[in-house]
């Protein structure tokens, strides 16, 4: 059935953002949250959601200057790794920001060529990461919401052995 | 000593005891924007300001500055410790870095329910700039998904610069939010603003005896 | 020889039952004051920080919280207190005349202040002094740095004298620049006409609010004179000299015992005999002061402790943020020691 799972992620994220649609249209005339990113349209991803599986070690960090120190703590971090597991749909089960339970997320491409996680719909949305650099062993992600970016910083996932 | 051991000895003894500086500090990590006020708090009679860390937030250089009593002055201070110790009341709000004939540098400081929590005899045993931070095993077990270490670095709630007390989980750490300056807040254990932490950084040295007076109490 | 002995004996019983009884005759200050039902107090109006009233009358300051306090150690009410404003050259004459029952106003407590005045000061509650205001961009930190300034001086007042004094012993010059008024001082000094002001510490800091940029200013941590702040009362009344110096020293054991206004109804369930004993739970030294056993009890609940209320008035809680310095607690870095009450 490997052939049926995009059918069903292109099903949820089509009648999401349509749900998504509905609501922006009876909030036309309302202002906007500063903080909320109203998003944009969610096309098929270009990372495959298997890419995320597995075991991780996460650290974080604001400045660019820190990355490298970031990335070696990272891998020290394996003794209390952060697991990724296979969603039911296509997708990945990960926590949202300050949630404490996790739930399935979605990988999502957009027309500027740019890969977003996060709940099914449209991309870029402020509950959001974008992911901005993915290899075999390593991917980094950026909050798309200022103040999640702001509070856990750039986070960098070294995959453990 | 290495700074992962240092580190390991800390997180243990967060395990042990309730309520510390690092834990309290970790809190950040769970800032809520919308829960403005820990409930904890309110009932905590010894915490003046009800103010939730705000980490990544980077104040102004006006904000910084503080006026009156809480910049950073030299006073009149009589002691029978040498210059060149620290001498911090808590209950006044101020550290005291002893000078020679009858002086002090005095810096306004932040007291967290921590630093209320204690008061002794040590020294400092070592010194940060821009301190990382590690979240406490038990607070990763109970928000997996927190990095297990970040960077130091501009709206770390740690501030600029940390001095570790030695033989405590205790710390003198910078902030990021000034207006904390002269309060007792939840969190942190005894914080100066950015540049006041760091004028006290570049003239203690390792090995700096540290004296925290508390008010008497009933 | 000893005919002669005894009758001087009978001579001095004599003379001590005709003191008695003229003494007895006057009634004390205390039975005056608790009679008519109010304390009246002498002060100044005026001074920020001590003693001053708004428009509305009411009144506040350091000085005028003293006065509650003595009138919460009698009547259990800090407002039981009627303030009478004097001024500096009338306040000693005004109390010999029974003007007020108490003067709480800054007055320094010098020789001819208390002996040539003929009165009595009850303690320090202040220790005011001489001290300068210079800018902060000189980045002076002693005034041994002063060396060549231009120091603005009040004129006919001993603050020139004083500064002679500390620059010569300390082998350094200065030009003094003398006005008549505070005010022409503070303009002088904004014109740069002189780059220092030397007044009392206190007054310094009340002056530094009214400068364009307070907080570019600085007052310097020397103190070159001594000028120790107290309330005085008439002579031969020892009953009421005690129960004002035991007020003051009340609210600084209390600040030292850690009894403070917010947390002083739980301080009957502590254990320290030394908290016990001030607030009441035991032992009764109101009676020997002619009070209550919650004399000190209702000092703190309604004024506060000795740090609370010099705080509050001119310290790091009030706009003056004068830095405690000398009126810190003994065992704070301070020199304010009050005797044990026990």
């Amino acid at each position: 059935m490997p052939m049926s799972l995009p059918s069903t992620r292109s099903f949820i994220i089509a009648t999401a953002s349509l749900f998504a649609l509905a609501l922006a249209g009876c909030n036309a005339n309302q202002s906007i949250d500063a903080g909320a990113q109203q998003g944009v349209p969610a096309t098929p991803s270009k990372i495959a959601a298997e890419r995320l599986v597995g075991r991780w070690g996460v650290a974080a960090y604001h400045q660019d200057s820190a990355r490298q120190r970031t990335e070696a703590e990272a891998r020290r971090q394996c003794s209390n790794p952060y697991t990724i597991k296979a969603g039911q749909n296509g997708g990945v089960v990960m926590h949202l920001a300050d949630q404490s339970e996790p739930q399935e997320l979605f990988l999502k491409g957009s027309a500027s060529g740019s890969t977003y996680l996060g709940p099914a719909g449209m991309a870029a949305v402020s509950a959001d990461r974008e992911i901005v650099a993915i290899s075999d062993n390593s991917f980094t992600i950026k909050w798309v919401s200022p103040d999640n970016s702001s509070r856990y910083g750039t986070m960098v996932y070294i995959r453990c052995p | 000593m290495p700074p992962a051991i240092i580190h390991k000895r800390m997180a243990m003894k967060i395990i042990n005891l309730h309520s510390l500086c690092l834990a309290a500090a970790a809190a950040w990590l769970f800032w809520n924007p919308a829960a403005k006020a820990d409930p904890a708090d309110a009932s905590d009679p010894q915490v003046d300001m009800q103010i939730d860390d705000q980490p990544g937030y980077q104040p102004s250089a006006e904000e910084e500055q503080l006026a009156g009593p809480f910049e950073r002055q030299i006073v009149f201070f009589r002691t029978t410790e040498a210059p060149g110790t620290i001498v911090v009341h808590t209950a006044d709000r101020y550290l005291y870095l002893v000078q020679p004939n009858n002086r002090a540098i005095r810096y306004g400081i932040g007291v967290g329910r921590d630093g209320f929590q204690w008061a002794g005899i040590r020294k400092i045993i070592q010194k940060q700039e821009w301190p990382d931070w590690r979240p406490p095993p038990e607070m990763i077990q109970r928000q997996p998904y927190l990095p297990r270490f970040m960077a130091g670095g501009p709206g770390n709630p740690m501030g600029a610069r940390a001095l570790y007390i030695g033989g405590t989980v205790y710390r003198i750490h910078g902030t990021n939010q000034p207006q904390t300056i002269g309060h007792a807040v939840s969190s942190g254990c005894f914080r100066l603003v950015n540049a006041d932490v760091t004028d006290l950084y570049d003239r203690v040295p390792v090995g700096t005896k540290i004296v925290v007076k508390q008010a008497a109490d009933l | 020889m000893r005919f002669f002995q005894k009758g001087i004996t009978s001579a001095a019983v004599f003379g001590a039952l005709t003191l008695l009884t003229s003494f007895g005759a006057q009634a004390s200050t205390l039975d005056t004051v608790k009679q008519r039902g109010s304390l009246i107090c002498g002060v100044s109006n005026g001074i920020t920080g001590f003693s001053i009233s708004d428009e509305k009358g009411a009144w506040s300051g350091f000085d005028v919280d003293f006065c509650r306090a003595v009138a919460s150690a009698i009547f259990g009410d800090a407002t039981k207190v009627q303030f009478v404003p004097v001024k500096a050259d009338e306040r000693f004459a005004a109390l010999k005349e029974n003007k007020f029952d108490l003067l709480s106003r800054n007055s320094t407590w010098s020789f001819s202040n208390e002996v040539e005045q003929g009165l009595l000061f009850a303690g320090v509650t202040y220790y005011d002094g001489q001290g300068f205001l210079v800018s902060k961009k000189r980045k002076v930190t002693s005034a041994l740095e002063l060396d060549g300034s231009k120091i603005c001086v009040k004129n006919g007042t001993n603050s020139e004298a004083n500064v002679a004094d500390y620059f010569k012993s300390n082998r350094m010059k200065f030009e003094p620049i003398r006005f008549e008024t505070m005010k022409e001082i503070i303009d002088a000094y904004q014109a740069n006409k002189c780059d220092v002001i030397s007044s009392d510490v206190s007054q310094l800091y009340a002056e530094r609010l009214g400068l364009t940029k307070p907080n570019e200013n600085a007052i310097l941590a020397d103190v070159i004179s001594k000028e120790p702040l107290g309330p005085a009362v008439r002579q031969g009344d020892d009953q009421w000299l005690n129960l004002v110096k035991w007020v003051n020293y009340a609210m600084l054991n209390a600040e030292e015992l850690g009894i403070t206004k917010s947390n002083v109804a739980q301080a009957k369930q502590s254990q320290k005999p030394a908290v016990r004993r001030l607030i009441g739970a035991e032992g009764d030294i109101g009676k020997q002061l002619g009070l209550s056993p919650d004399w000190a009890l209702n000092i703190i609940k309604n004024v506060g402790n000795y740090g609370e209320t010099l705080e509050k008035n001119v310290g790091g809680k009030s706009k003056l943020g004068i830095a405690r310095g000398l009126n810190q607690l003994w065992t704070m870095g301070g020199i304010q020691y009050a005797p044990p009450l026990r």
